[in-house]
């Protein structure tokens, strides 16, 4: 087996495992109404190590599980654009800017949340601001709580994008 | 200008496929779902997922009922004791009503009216319940093969849960009254004041009964029933009980505070209406 249908099927294995914990049990880890989305989390994180194109795939698997269980009327193209365009996005400054770090892996799943719920905003206007508002803000800091742990565990499952990175 | 696109266009294929892709499965799905058919991708993908999460969810409920009264303790007893006591008022407001019932036929049959059947209820198990923070939904594992089809009204034994909004031949998703999409016709319970409005969720553990008249008589404590109107459900189903009333801005109507009869967060099984 090649290194990179290697690294496509390690990726896999992840996203199905994230999206059977997110399905089966976000709603038991709700901690003061605050729930995690741990497939968004770890399709970004497994973006650091894809790159662009890589990235857009993971993020338009990971839209079409999330929108087929939890796509309100309405919502179902939206999630899946948001979450292929935020992932192609990590994938993208992930070839260009930076390589993957936990520093950076924290920062990027906090942000990354944000902007895949606002470019879900845009495209589907939700009724209470408010309300979204305060889902989005408590689901975010629950993922940054999650990534580094996260990010720690995909490292060790999926290994380095490059080689220079084991620096 | 044209040479500096041209590769990246390339280089970022996938993206851009998947992107498309991605909005057209959005359009097909939205024009699919609005005729209350089914939509093949969502089929597909439930069909792989669906079974794993039903088990895997099932297994977290067993684990639950297991450990918690470990986290639970005292609390656990104090509601075992609100429980029998409301057990009890309840078996006694169910003699009344059976003997009420009773009377009701039989001037029913005295003035000749045909009796409603009753409805056949279908048992369904919770596969996946808010999987997403922003959404007030569920996914039972009962679809189209069992008689559920879009606007099949769910509920639990104690009141209204809300409707299923897309079948595939196994699953249902249910928009559960909370979800801000979610407005359900509904109808003061009580003799002298019948007022209608529209029980509308906000993705919070309260509904907002709005649309009530200026004149409208309702106070804390009231029920709110379905009111049949709108044609989803049918009326006299039980969504709620009134916390609290305030007078619209400009005094032009009222808004009440509703909580559920239903604890959605507690949810294991529910009833589909076929």
């Amino acid at each position: 087996m090649t290194p990179p249908v290697r690294r496509a099927l390690r990726l896999s294995v992840a996203l199905l495992v994230a999206a059977l914990v997110q399905l089966a049990f976000a709603d038991y880890l709700s901690l003061r109404g605050a729930r995690p989305d741990i497939l968004l989390a770890t399709a970004l994180i497994s973006s650091m190590f894809c790159e662009a194109n890589g990235g857009a795939v993971l993020g338009f698997s990971v839209g079409l599980i999330h929108a087929c269980f939890a796509a309100p009327p309405g919502g179902f193209g939206s999630l899946l654009f948001s979450r292929t365009l935020v992932c192609f996005g990590v994938g993208w400054l992930e070839e260009r800017i930076y390589r993957d770090s936990g520093l950076l892996a924290v920062v990027l799943v906090t942000l990354g949340t944000a902007l895949s719920e606002c470019l879900f905003f845009v495209s589907a206007p939700q009724r209470h601001l408010l309300h979204w508002a305060r889902s989005v803000g408590t689901t975010t800091l629950y993922n940054l709580v999650l990534a580094y742990p996260l990010y720690l565990l995909l490292r060790r499952w999926l290994g380095p994008l490059r080689e220079r990175d084991t620096y | 200008m044209r040479s500096e696109k041209t590769p990246n266009v390339r280089r970022y294929w996938a993206a851009l496929t998947f992107l498309i892709l991605g909005a057209l499965i959005g359009v097909w799905h939205n024009r699919v779902t609005a005729r209350g058919q089914q939509d093949p991708v969502v089929s597909l993908v439930r069909g792989v997922l669906a079974r794993p999460v039903g088990w895997l969810h099932g297994a977290s409920q067993w684990f639950g009922a297991q450990t918690g009264w470990l986290f639970r303790g005292r609390a656990l007893d104090a509601e075992n004791r609100r429980l029998r006591d409301r057990m009890a008022q309840l078996e006694g407001e169910a003699a009344a009503l059976r003997e009420a019932q009773v009377n009701y036929d039989r001037l029913r049959d005295d003035l000749g009216f045909a009796h409603a059947n009753t409805p056949r209820l279908l048992a369904a198990d919770i596969t996946a319940r808010k999987t997403d923070p922003k959404f007030d939904t569920l996914v039972i594992n009962r679809g189209v093969r069992d008689g559920v089809r879009v606007n099949s009204m769910v509920r639990t034994r104690s009141g209204l849960v809300g409707r299923v909004f897309e079948v595939t031949p196994g699953t249902a998703s249910v928009l559960m009254l909370t979800d801000q999409k979610s407005g359900v016709g509904g109808r003061v319970q009580r003799a002298n004041s019948r007022s209608v409005g529209v029980c509308e969720g906000n993705n919070s553990s309260r509904l907002d009964f709005r649309y009530l008249p200026s004149e409208a008589d309702i106070k804390p404590g009231d029920l709110i029933v379905t009111s049949g109107l709108g044609g989803v459900f049918p009326p006299g189903q039980l969504i709620g009980t009134v916390e609290s009333v305030k007078a619209d801005e400009g005094n032009v109507g009222k808004t009440a505070v509703v909580r559920p009869v239903v604890e959605f967060d507690r949810l294991e099984e529910v009833y589909v209406q076929p």
